[in-house]
């Protein structure tokens, strides 16, 4: 829900950046953002969490 | 949004698991695009007697073993109320929480009593007549 908020007020083209914990975003946060017709940039593992990153493109 | 998705959830359940589990499905869908029904029935409507969530501790019977490290997790967590979930899938999407007639009737409850996230009364018929296009339909 953050990331839906997020994504709402951001300007388009902008790149964001969710920090998740849940083991369930790695599946979550791509059926989303393909859904929504965003751009799906990649999950990166870090220390504890994952920083999934996203455009939004329209 | 004439032509968007449906999900239908039937909330027959007044425990917070349940509420909780009711609550996520229902804002998953609203973040999916899909226009969310949440029609609440007998202890699912009890819940949402005004101001009745903030006391509400109650879970299933047959786990009630658990209730309070599950309250304690959730705190600990930080992890939002029901509520709190249904609140936010409102303001970001398409629900509409429907509270059942028959249950109101039964319990002398009218809609001032309710939480404001109720936007209407109905009975079965106007509910199915509502969901019958959903693709999902969950009953909790």
């Amino acid at each position: 829900m953050e990331l839906l908020r997020a994504v709402k007020t951001a300007p388009v083209g902008q790149t964001i950046a969710v920090l998740s914990s849940d083991p369930g975003s790695a599946k979550d946060i791509p059926v989303w953002v393909a859904k929504a017709k965003h751009e799906y940039l990649g999950a990166f593992p870090e220390d504890g969490y994952t920083r999934f990153v996203i455009r939004k493109s329209h | 949004m004439a032509d968007t998705d449906r999900m239908a959830i039937i909330l027959f359940s007044g425990t917070v698991d349940k509420l909780m589990a009711a609550s996520i499905l229902a804002s998953g869908g609203v973040a999916m695009g899909l226009e969310v029904d949440l029609f609440l029935t007998n202890w699912g409507l009890m819940a949402f007697q005004r101001d009745a969530w903030k006391t509400n501790t109650k879970i299933s019977k047959e786990y009630e073993e658990y209730a309070p490290a599950m309250m304690t997790a959730m705190q600990q967590m930080n992890v939002p109320s029901w509520m709190d979930n249904l609140v936010q899938a409102k303001e970001l999407g398409d629900l509409n929480v429907i509270a059942c007639g028959m249950t109101m009737e039964l319990f002398g409850i009218d809609q001032s009593q309710l939480e404001d996230i109720v936007d209407d009364v109905a009975g079965v018929a106007g509910f199915i007549g509502e969901a019958q296009d959903a693709k999902i339909t969950l009953f909790i």
